[in-house]
């Protein structure tokens, strides 16, 4: 097989699952792209899937998705395996000012939690840093100490925070855009605990963190009318026999006067169906992981959810047997994994609905919900890596 | 003749299974109707039909066309006391007996009618005699008939492409329900000497297990706050699971109409429009009306049935006998003197959400209640008594753990 036999794809899935396409608010900060508006306007695309109309909502996560560590109000970078020194070492490697080690230096305070060196950042600190160094601190997190990366980053999908900046005063978005760096086209901060120290309503801050992990997704809607060839559309959804209920469904629409749109949610299969635009909930939770994309995408057409996919197998025990593979998506509910060029380590998997329109949950956040988006916005996170190996499996009708 | 009948005994329980989860409705509207405005904003919805997955027609053993009555008797001395105590007079008794073949096996008596019998019986004999027939389990086409809500029954089938003269027989046949809404019809049997071939009894079977369902959709043009409605669908923290969605969808001015199948909690999502897969059959049976109301509000359902043992326990444990106005999410139980014969969720207007029958061929869909209620309704006395989700004391969010990842 071309892909991997190393099991890393929880882990990778969830370090690019969770790095959406952003371009950065205002000139304010260094790096920053001009980004483009992120039209709510009514979009619409047509092929043998038919005419699929959508529209771009936001979604939030509802309040108790929320767990006590977001709300941490002291901004602690974590070292593991490092003395304080070779931390010190570590900043000059990493490209920090003088300036910026001058305000560590005289405003930070160091602990040590077991083998991790600690170090608390105070608002003065945060001030004078610049964004280039909030990157390459982020970039070490995440290649040497993950579990900090994955604590403190919060990462931004909203081309220039147009619908962030409707939730959050003027004064929070400046300070929001203070601590926002770029890596690649990744809009992030590590500072959320800066920002909510900025707060003293509990209800503000729970907005806050609600706001932060807006997501964008997509409402489609197929447009039917009594001159569509219905046969190919059928066709198209039904998907080879996987999804033998859209038939009716789409025939029962173009039969009735005064109806031309039909929601996708009743032409999905039954588990996107449950899922779509909500949230992971513990009881869909290993001890160890939650869902993330490839759960979600080898499960697009089973009838009921599995929690297999969280063990530790490679990729290709879950290809194996109930796909195969084809040339390229081409037909709704074929299944794209995405491999390193180099090492062919999984890295993402998304479901191909129509188009230039997925099915997928990015990383294995209960922040993050399941949506339909454009492949745009999901695939140009990896700009920042090389062109990925991609393969495209369908499943076998009979698994 | 012997043979025959040994068939016939062998396939009709099969095939009653399929009868009994076959709902029958009204021509559909070729228009959107409205609701009226109430909480839940206003809803506009139409019908749609869904026929089963083709691979389950495949399923159904075809049954004989010869009909079959069951009686618990063993004498047709008894038997015509029986029907005389229900009502039927003298006359009528031998009129439905007239050329009937009968077997006398294990305590009971297998009637044959002849065909004009079946034919000619006045449609307010049928309503009676069958409803004396749907005392006894054996006559599961008469036990749960298919439900015909319509006052013109051949427009029914408009779409099925039968014959003229099938049509003539189905409108010959059908009998109107114990509660004047509509019509039933158990001579499925009979109808089969209408197919010419295999293929024709397919087509048959498939017409007749088409389920009218409604697509129901939030008009978001109406004067209605979003809280007012956020607090309608969301039912407090019940179905907090919608939020975040409709919150974003209620603020998008493109954003006209929503699907109601995007407000409901994501199991019944799910389920929406479904028939059962057959997996989920795995344990020895599907879902009835008792599981899909257990477990609207529930993210991971519970295998619990109207049978089950703990039935009585749930309701009394897990639900509060509630009154009038409904409220979405309510489950509706209804009554035949004291015994449950269904129930539903209520979900906004007249609309619930139900599952009509426990099999393969019973999707769960959304209708209106006094369909449901005439289904079900088989010796015209059905009542309503409404039972809520006893709420419970939210203690902590679910979301505990420490390492749980922010992205």
């Amino acid at each position: 097989m071309l892909f991997s036999f190393v099991q890393l794809k929880n882990l990778l899935c969830q370090i690019f699952g969770v790095l959406l396409l952003v371009t950065i608010a205002s000139g304010e900060s260094e790096d920053a792209p001009q980004g483009s508006n992120s039209s709510p306007a009514l979009q619409s695309t047509s092929g043998p899937w038919g005419n699929l109309q959508y529209y771009e909502v936001v979604i939030r996560p509802p309040a108790s998705s929320l767990w006590p560590g977001l709300f941490e109000e002291r901004s602690l970078w974590s070292f593991p395996n490092l003395e304080r020194v070779q931390v010190k070492d570590l900043f000059d490697e990493l490209g920090f000012s003088l300036e910026l080690k001058t305000g560590i230096h005289e405003h930070g305070k160091w602990s040590t939690q077991g083998e991790h060196t600690e170090l608390e950042i105070t608002d003065s600190i945060i001030a004078i840093m610049k964004p280039s160094e909030r990157a390459s601190l982020a970039e070490w997190w995440l290649l040497n100490n993950y579990d900090h990366y994955q604590r403190v980053i919060s990462n931004f999908e909203d081309k220039n925070f147009s619908s962030i900046s409707k939730e959050l005063s003027p004064e929070m978005m400046d300070h929001l855009r203070s601590v926002c760096f770029l890596r690649g086209n990744v809009l992030s901060t590590f500072d959320r605990p800066y920002l909510l120290r900025k707060l003293k309503d509990e209800k503000e801050k729970e907005k806050l963190i609600r706001t932060l992990f807006t997501t964008h997704a997509l409402m489609l809607r197929l447009e039917l009318n009594p001159q569509s060839d219905l046969e190919p559309i059928i066709s198209y959804w039904e998907a080879g026999g996987r999804n033998p209920r859209a038939r009716s469904v789409i025939e029962g629409v173009q039969s009735t006067d005064g109806v031309d749109q039909l929601d996708i949610l009743h032409l999905l299969p039954p588990v996107p169906r449950k899922y779509l635009n909500s949230f992971a909930t513990l009881q869909d939770s290993g001890p160890d992981s939650a869902p993330d994309c490839f759960w979600t995408a080898i499960q697009f057409f089973r009838p009921n959810t599995s929690h297999r996919s969280f063990d530790p197998l490679p990729v290709e025990h879950f290809i194996i047997g109930d796909f195969f593979e084809v040339p390229a998506p081409t037909q709704f509910g074929d299944l794209v994994c995405l491999f390193d060029n180099e090492t062919r380590e999984f890295v993402h998997s998304y479901i191909y609905i129509a188009d230039n329109l997925v099915f997928s949950k990015n990383g294995g956040s209960f922040v993050r919900p399941w949506v339909i988006s454009t492949v745009d916005r999901m695939m140009s996170i990896y700009e920042l890596h090389d062109e990925f190996h991609r393969m495209t499996f369908r499943t076998k009708v009979d698994s | 003749m012997v043979r025959l009948l040994l068939i016939s005994v062998f396939l009709a329980p099969v095939f009653s299974t399929v009868a009994q989860d076959a709902i029958r409705m009204t021509p559909l509207p070729k228009s959107v109707e409205e609701s009226a405005s109430g909480p839940w904003g206003v809803l506009e919805y139409y019908k749609i039909r869904l026929s089963c997955p083709p691979q389950y027609l495949s399923l159904i053993p075809i049954p004989s066309e010869k009909t079959e009555w069951i009686f618990p008797y063993e004498t047709d001395a008894e038997l015509k006391e029986s029907l005389l105590a229900w009502g039927i007079t003298s006359q009528e008794i031998s009129f439905l007996l007239k050329n009937r073949d009968i077997i006398f096996s294990e305590e009971s008596m297998r009637v044959f009618p002849s065909s004009e019998v079946i034919t000619e019986m006045p449609a307010e004999l049928r309503s009676k005699f069958y409803q004396f027939l749907a005392r006894f389990s054996q006559n599961s086409f008469h036990r749960r008939p298919a439900f015909l809500n319509t006052a013109n029954v051949s427009r029914y089938f408009r779409d099925s492409n039968f014959s003229v003269a099938t049509l003539q027989k189905i409108a010959l046949l059908a009998y109107p329900t114990p509660s004047g809404h509509g019509f039933f019809l158990s001579d499925i049997p009979y109808l089969l000497k209408e197919a010419g071939s295999s293929e024709d009894e397919r087509q048959l079977l498939n017409a007749l297990l088409r389920v009218p369902a409604l697509m129901v959709r939030l008009n978001l043009s109406e004067d209605k706050s979003a809280e007012e409605l956020a607090a309608y669908w969301t039912n407090g923290f019940r179905n907090k699971q919608i939020r975040p969605l409709f919150e974003s969808v209620i603020m998008n001015p493109h954003i006209h109409r929503l699907d109601i199948g995007h407000l409901l909690p994501p199991m019944a999502r799910r389920n929406l429009n479904s028939f059962p897969d057959m997996s989920e059959g795995l344990d020895g049976r599907y879902p009835d009306w008792f599981w899909t109301c257990y477990n609207f509000f529930r993210f991971t359902p519970v295998d619990v049935y109207a049978n089950s043992e703990i039935f009585s326990g749930l309701i009394e444990t897990e639900f509060t006998k509630s009154e009038a106005p409904y409220e979405f999410g309510d489950m509706l139980l209804l009554k035949s003197e004291n015994e449950t014969v269904h129930g539903c969720i209520y979900v906004a207007d007249d609309i619930v959400y139900t599952k009509n029958g426990a099999g393969l061929f019973s999707p769960t869909i959304l209708m209106k209640l006094e369909d449901v209620v005439s289904f079900h309704d088989l010796e015209g006395d059905i009542r309503l008594e409404i039972y809520r989700k006893t709420t419970r004391e939210r203690k902590t969010s679910v979301y505990t753990s420490t390492t749980a990842k922010s992205q």
